[in-house]
């Protein structure tokens, strides 16, 4: 349902709807890089880049702030009803989802300067660079549903999280393996496991962004429809 | 609703919608079917409505200028008969009798279907006297019982307090907001079924609009209540359900909530959200 193809007749809150959803994608842009120099800086033992992360993290946070004020203000001054309701509700709860995500690449980059110095070999990395791809991959698709409000792309990203959630479970039998056949390498597994943790939980959060995004284009929670539909093959079966 | 098939938020909606006593559960009230109305000049003002009104609920009428809400309004007490050459066609039915046809008496269905105005009316006789002075035309009763039938009114629309003490004043001496409640005390003394509501707060500031819809969810309780309003914050505040209209033609019914959230009609969208052009 395509409802909000016409402007609004009072041209400033159509300015300061664009600008919300702008600052929802430009806080989108920061978040998937900081992920990704995240896992990158893990991935090379690259202290530099992970300490960079780390600062980066606090601009996220200041936007997060700043689009919360915003819809809040815009609530109280614009009384916004549907479509212009559902993108200012949905805006904060983005804003949010983001936020964490900003704190799960911080976490990856603190834990890949623990790492530094204790000495892994390449294949170690494998499933968490697999990992990355993958909740990347969601990530980008999710803030992009959200972006053109195309929810049966959103309906597939949050379909596609069961893989995150699977390649989380291989990953972590994986380094239980490695775990016992050594010992001496639980502490560096340790960390590469709540690394794993931590892009799981991006995945999760990836999935509410696309949840908002299928709210924001029918008024209806995903959940809910989903719930329904399953309901009703059981009734037909 | 079949609650067979119902997700458990429906379910937990509905619980909510019995909870507070509006809603799908109330009977039909009014049934308005296939309405056409047509002005002396022969405009169709009202082109084909078929909505209904469930007994204590309130319905919100919304939709811009000349949409036909108010016209809609006038109908459901034929008040649009004191104009001759309007003319309409269709069925209003009250519990399944039909107020349009020409048998029914006005008084009787004026009684029954009241109705308060944008601008308060009251008459320019003492606050006691505007009730008691509708109640007489129906009922007699020895003054002690008509005392009693005056403070009911005036406790129903939360007036009493402000006005016991001065009761035997004029009621024009009232502010605005006092005046709209007291129309609406006025009209609630003669026990109708239906209340009519035309812009009730329009003419009010904050304070008395809240007072007003204050009073128009109390009353939601009792009675059916048809409000039409500009307000649609206001709408959205008192209703239970909403009607939008459009060039006499009714675009969109459905749970206030829904109308406000996620409407299916683009049109109900754009008025809504501030996008009609």
């Amino acid at each position: 349902m395509a409802l909000s193809t016409s402007e609004h007749l009072v041209s400033s809150y159509e300015e300061e709807l664009t600008r919300l959803a702008e600052s929802i994608a430009e806080m989108g842009g920061l978040v998937e890089a900081a992920l990704s120099n995240a896992t990158l800086a893990l991935l090379k033992l690259d202290g530099e880049l992970a300490q960079a992360t780390i600062l980066a993290d606090k601009q996220i946070d200041m936007m997060q702030r700043r689009i919360d004020e915003t819809a809040v203000s815009m609530i109280a001054r614009r009384q916004p009803m549907a479509t212009d309701l559902r993108a200012i509700i949905t805006a904060i709860h983005v804003a949010n989802d983001l936020e964490r995500m900003g704190d799960m690449a911080k976490q990856i980059a603190r834990r890949s300067m623990q790492i530094e110095g204790l000495g892994l070999a390449p294949k170690f990395y494998n499933g968490v660079k697999h990992m990355n791809d993958l909740v990347l991959r969601q990530v980008k698709a999710a803030l992009d549903a959200y972006a053109t409000r195309d929810s049966a792309a959103a309906v597939e990203i949050c379909n596609h999280d069961d893989e995150v959630d699977a390649l989380y479970t291989s990953l972590f039998r994986e380094l239980l393996t490695y775990m016992m056949e050594d010992p001496r390498l639980i502490t560096q597994c340790t960390h590469l496991l709540f690394c794993g943790k931590s892009l799981e939980r991006a995945g999760d959060h990836a999935t509410n962004i696309a949840e908002a995004a299928y709210y924001l284009e029918t008024g209806r929670q995903l959940s809910a429809d989903t719930a329904e539909d399953l309901h009703r093959q059981q009734v037909k079966e | 609703m079949d609650m067979l098939n119902a997700t458990p938020e429906m379910r937990a909606a509905v619980a909510a919608v019995q909870h507070t006593g509006i809603g799908l559960e109330q009977p039909v009230k009014v049934a308005i079917k296939d309405l056409h109305f047509y002005y002396a000049n022969g405009f169709e003002a009202l082109k084909g409505i078929n909505l209904e009104l469930r007994d204590k609920t309130v319905t919100a009428f919304i939709g811009p200028s000349g949409c036909g809400k108010s016209t809609l309004l006038r109908i459901l007490n034929r008040i649009y008969d004191l104009y001759p050459g309007q003319r309409v066609t269709g069925e209003v039915l009250l519990d399944g009798r039909d107020i349009l046809s020409k048998s029914e008496d006005l008084n009787r269905l004026r009684a029954k279907i009241g109705m308060v105005f944008q601008k308060p009316t009251p008459f320019p006789m003492s606050i006691y006297e505007n009730i008691a002075f509708g109640i007489r035309l129906y009922e007699k009763m020895p003054k002690s019982e008509m005392d009693g039938r005056v403070e009911a009114a005036l406790r129903k629309a939360a007036l009493w307090d402000e006005v016991k003490e001065k009761i035997h004043q004029s009621g024009l001496g009232l502010s605005g907001g006092q005046q709209q409640r007291l129309c609406i005390a006025r009209a609630v003394a003669v026990k109708p079924e239906v209340l009519l509501l035309d812009e009730p707060a329009s003419a009010l500031d904050p304070i008395s609009t809240a007072k007003v819809e204050e009073l128009i969810e109390e009353l939601g309780r009792e009675y059916c209540i048809a409000i039409v309003t500009h307000n649609m914050q206001q709408a959205a505040r008192a209703s239970a359900f909403t009607a939008f209209m459009y060039l006499g033609e009714l675009i969109e019914f459905d749970r206030t909530d829904n109308i406000f959230t996620a409407p299916k009609v683009k049109r109900t969208h754009d008025y809504v959200t501030g996008r009609f052009g």
